[in-house]
């Protein structure tokens, strides 16, 4: 089956809007003003318990470099090339630390942030931030089609939100709590920056620069119980000979200040990690989404015919490459939905 | 026999790398030393780690400064009544880690519970010899009055709380307390969103949700005794580090 036919067969039936949000982060203020760091700050390394080279350290990694990679975003956060080497870390003593410490030293959290702020008159700013993870954490990276309440990455991610100065806030987003939170698809780093966190860190450290991205996630935002869900999990059969209706919640995030017209693509393949293409089995033309939302839409098509085996379902966006985007490798996710095809 | 040398062989350092860190955990500060706290990821999680269940309205707040307890903020509640465990005065203070710390600077923690003025509150206490907040997580609810008059609770996101299993809490779409702090004013009661009447009508009464508590006492009973001081032994500015095992290290 070419691709033309393949696209007939696949005739969309219909495309049900599920949820959507615009930003809605929570700083906090001084006789309102907002409260921020008068200079961009430098973290220090506790070698002892974050090491060069480890999950840990990968993960520390990751949050700066989220962060900093916000366009439209000054870049605040930075890694210092010093470290510290003791067990123990200080509060109060003008330097920013990053350390790993046990659950119970944090007060049971997953995560802690220490901010040293000047005292509030006319207006307020960060002097210090210690940022700790919990060492009982999965600092490994996080699998895009699973739901996990125990990472390190996730924890790292929230806590230098808050050390940029964002509060909690209940989106699709990484300021969220608790765990688990939202990641992004795709074959890399999955754990980054969300809409909602990064409108946050631009009204706060604004550049004015434009960011073009767009990301394709695996969860969704049950905005009737304020909970983060996969948007599939389990399987399904189809037949060989095509046919069947299959109805797909599909999740894409704008994280940019850009809104992207593009098309999108659903495929399958028995490789997980098929993120270049597989068997299409839809294909959605010139859908928009706007800049600093998170759209998950319920979208009904008839399977294709397809040989008979398990396959992993995958949901790109952008798949033409039509627009030039700062993080391309974050366009195609593995749903956690796996469709076993029968002969029939 | 190779392959067994070199498992051998990576138990050994393994070994070593805990020695290591057993023994410069226990030649650590007073910081490092550790209390019994662990993750709650359920209620009954939260019910394994609490003393007492109380309610009480906040009347004022003072702020200290110890050099080991740190700048507290603490919130003194009165009218306290208690509807599970041990706790059996009128009045609680809950002193949070957070504050003035000289005329020049302040901490604040984000993920600690905040309390405000002249709000009437739910609170899990702990059971635990604890230092950062005597409430278990973020066991603290507001109680306010929906359109029918009955009780509800909101939980510090500021999002109404509409159901409560062993699995966990659920709660409202949207928050019903604008939760926007102002650090000129930081115990100013949060005012409710203009909106909220139809999401505090869907809420929990907090009848219900102390009935669904009893159930949940009945495989985790409260257990131990509420301290209303913060652990002696530590020091506010001091946080004990942990190694990153070799085995995570090394990928």
């Amino acid at each position: 089956m070419n691709r033309k036919n393949l696209f007939t067969a696949a005739a969309l039936l219909t495309g049900l809007f599920v949820s959507s949000y615009a930003h809605a982060f929570v700083f906090w203020t001084c006789n309102g003003n907002k409260i921020v760091w008068s200079d961009p700050f430098t973290m220090v390394p506790n070698t002892f318990s974050v090491p060069p080279g480890g999950q840990r350290d990968a993960s520390v990694n990751n949050a700066i470099n989220s962060w900093v990679g916000v366009i439209g975003m000054m870049d605040m956060v930075s890694k210092s090339s010093t470290v510290t080497i003791g067990n123990t870390v200080t509060t109060g003593d003008g330097q920013n630390d990053v350390a790993v410490a046990p659950r119970a030293n944090i007060g049971g959290n997953n995560g802690l942030t220490l901010m040293i702020h000047s005292l509030c008159f006319l207006s307020s700013s960060w002097g210090e931030a210690d940022v700790f993870a919990a060492s009982d954490l999965n600092f490994g990276p996080v699998k895009q089609d699973t739901l996990v309440s125990n990472s390190g990455r996730s924890t790292f991610m929230h806590e230098f939100g808050h050390a940029h100065g964002l509060d909690h806030d209940q989106k699709f987003n990484n300021m969220r709590v608790p765990q688990p939170r939202p990641v992004v698809g795709g074959p890399n780093e999955t754990v980054d920056v969300l809409p909602d966190d990064a409108a946050g860190g631009r009204f706060l450290y604004p550049s004015g620069n434009p960011e073009v991205n767009l990301f394709a996630s695996a969860q969704r935002l049950n905005g009737a119980t304020d909970t983060i869900l996969m948007n599939h999990t389990g399987s399904i059969t189809s037949c060989s000979g095509g046919g069947g209706t299959v109805t797909l919640n599909s999740t894409v995030g704008n994280n940019g200040t850009v809104n992207v017209t593009q098309t999108e693509r659903w495929w399958v393949s028995t490789d997980p990690n098929a993120f270049s293409g597989g068997f299409l089995i839809f294909q959605w033309n010139n859908s928009t989404f706007n800049a600093n939302t998170v759209l998950t839409r319920q979208v009904t098509f008839k399977m294709p015919a397809l040989p008979v085996g398990t396959y992993f379902l995958f949901h790109g966006v952008d798949v033409f490459h039509q627009v030039s985007e700062s993080r391309e490798d974050d366009n195609n996710v593995r749903e956690g939905l796996i469709i076993n095809v029968i002969n029939c | 026999m190779s392959l067994q040398k070199n498992a051998s062989a990576r138990r050994r350092l393994q070994m070593k790398g805990l020695l290591l860190t057993v023994t410069l955990l226990a030649a650590g500060s007073r910081g490092a030393q550790a209390d019994t706290q662990r993750a709650v990821l359920t209620p009954p999680d939260a019910l394994a780690g609490t003393a007492a269940i109380v309610e009480g309205n906040v009347k004022g707040f003072t702020y200290t400064f110890d050099p080991a307890a740190g700048p507290r903020t603490i919130a003194t509640l009165s009218d306290v009544t208690t509807d599970f465990g041990s706790y059996r005065d009128t009045t609680l203070q809950v002193a949070t880690l957070g504050g003035p710390i000289n005329e020049k600077q302040g901490l604040f923690i984000p993920e600690l519970p905040r309390l405000t003025d002249d709000t009437r509150y739910l609170i899990f206490l702990n059971n635990i010899t604890w230092f950062f907040s005597p409430v278990v997580e973020n066991y603290v609810f507001r109680i306010e009055l929906n359109a029918n008059g009955t009780e509800v609770l909101i939980a510090p996101t500021g999002h109404a709380v509409v159901g409560l299993s062993s699995a966990g809490l659920v709660f409202t779409p949207d928050p019903v307390v604008d939760t926007h702090v102002d650090f000129l004013t930081p115990t100013a009661k949060l005012p409710l969103i203009g909106t909220t009447s139809n999401e505090l009508a869907t809420a929990m009464p907090k009848t219900t949700f102390l009935a669904i508590v009893q159930r949940l006492l009945a495989t985790t009973p409260l257990q131990g005794e509420f301290s209303p001081v913060p652990d002696s032994t530590r020091v506010w500015n001091v946080i004990g580090t942990v190694q990153e095992p070799l085995r995570s290290a090394s990928h």
